[in-house]
């Protein structure tokens, strides 16, 4: 399980995005050194593939570079901002292989041991940081139904329909598993109202 | 709609595996409720912690060099040559911008699009203040919403009905001020199905705004300006 920054760090990491939309490279170069390795580990978990992983956080770096002047703190965190623009690239990139229909079988063979790995792992992990203690909690806390869902639809990129035929539920109790899941981790989390 | 149907949908797109008529529903609430994209939001960044839960590993040192010469280095040589789109300039994509908007303008003189759009607007609700784009030629199918947040003051900017791009190339939303000048608002990221969407702060130095575009550009290396068509594009204030 990957340590994230202490929450002192938000500071920190607020001046240096405040830096990089001014265009200053030393800050991107301190941004990339904090979060490169956050975000590689991020898109090896959904592409597997290391030249995937780094063509992943790539463009991911590009986008933070190109963005960062629009990024307003209001809307999240630097961290979870970079998370989702790695979670939502590498789900495009699994897709574009779907659509060529290369490799789709194997990707939902995988898919099925990552989706029950990746909690799994990280609920038995030995990282002691308060935070991510605290994260680790807050899963644990959802029921295994609703962490499913989840698990299904972000780390698999299923939709909606996908992630109902696959545990053979009918939709609207995969949306409420999703809604009450969800605005849990919220809660627990606390992310804010 | 209710606030438990509004949570189940504002959960779904969080986790972008809305779709259908579930989707289409939600983009109608998301251009009339800013409190709905808010709550979309945070639920997103909840579900982003969730990649914390990664393996640990660390990133090749040979990535680092190449993402810092990408961005710093020279440009490429091969970019110009493997667009797959057009560029025909900023001068003709003005020409053609505001010929497209000049006809917008008064095919839509009844509609809200006609508002005056001000960035730092201070009318009393400016909550519901939303501008529609419309696609062209080969996106005559796409179409886009901008939503003004006055609490985050800026736009949020919805697309569907987006065909895939190569990877050479992504949309990138524009704003086009009261004196006509184009103002890079960065990339709209495409997602499944055609939806697109960003957030977007044309910054403190526009005072005024008069529309939107949308248009197709290489990836990489930002231009200033435009290079090629909008393909999707906002009408003007008359």
């Amino acid at each position: 399980m990957i340590t994230a920054p202490e929450p002192d760090d938000r500071a920190v990491e607020l001046d240096l995005m405040a830096r990089v939309a001014k265009r200053e490279r030393v800050a991107f170069e301190q941004l990339y050194d904090r979060y490169s390795n956050i975000l590689y580990a991020t898109a090896m978990k959904f592409l597997r593939e290391d030249a995937d992983a780094q063509d992943v956080v790539q463009d991911v770096f590009i986008q933070i570079w190109d963005k960062a002047k629009l990024y307003d703190p209001a809307k999240g965190k630097p961290l979870t901002w970079a998370l989702t623009l790695t979670r939502n690239r590498s789900i495009d990139r699994i897709r574009a292989i779907q659509r060529r229909g290369r490799l789709r079988e194997d990707f939902e063979k995988e898919t099925v041991v990552d989706e029950s790995a990746g909690i799994r792992e990280a609920l038995s992990g030995v990282d002691a940081s308060e935070k991510n203690q605290i994260l680790r909690d807050a899963v644990q806390r959802l029921s295994p139904e609703q962490r499913k869902v989840i698990e299904l639809a972000f780390f698999g990129g299923l939709t909606q329909n996908e992630v109902a035929n696959r545990l053979g539920e009918p939709l609207g109790t995969v949306k409420a598993r999703a809604r009450r899941g969800l605005m849990k981790l919220k809660e627990l989390l606390g992310t804010k109202p | 709609m209710s606030s438990e149907q509004i949570e189940e949908l504002a959960a779904l797109d969080a986790l972008d595996a809305l779709e259908g008529d579930d989707l289409a529903a939600w983009q109608q609430v998301c251009a009339e409720k800013i409190s709905a994209m808010r709550l979309r939001d945070e639920l997103e960044d909840a579900a982003a912690q969730l990649c914390l839960l990664s393996p640990a590993a660390v990133a090749p040192p040979a990535l680092r060099l190449r993402v810092l010469s990408t961005i710093f280095g020279e440009p490429s040589s091969s970019q110009s040559t493997t667009a797959a789109v057009t560029s025909s300039g900023f001068a003709a994509w003005a020409a053609a911008a505001a010929v497209v908007l000049l006809v917008l303008v008064g095919a839509s003189s009844t509609t809200r699009q006609k508002e005056s759009v001000v960035v730092r607007d201070a009318r009393p609700d400016p909550q519901n203040l939303q501008i529609t784009l419309s696609g062209y030629g080969d996106y005559a199918g796409a179409k886009a919403h901008v939503l003004w947040d006055s609490g985050q003051r800026g736009w949020y900017v919805q697309a569907d009905g987006l065909p895939d791009l190569p990877a050479s190339h992504a949309y990138r939303v524009w704003a086009v001020d009261a004196e006509g000048t184009v103002h890079n608002c960065g990339e709209l990221a495409l997602r499944r199905g055609g939806l697109a969407r960003s957030f977007v702060q044309p910054g403190d130095s526009i005072r005024s705004m008069q529309g939107f575009a949308v248009t197709v550009e290489p990836v990489g290396g930002v231009s200033a300006v435009p290079t090629s068509p909008a393909v999707l594009i906002s009408a003007l204030r008359s």
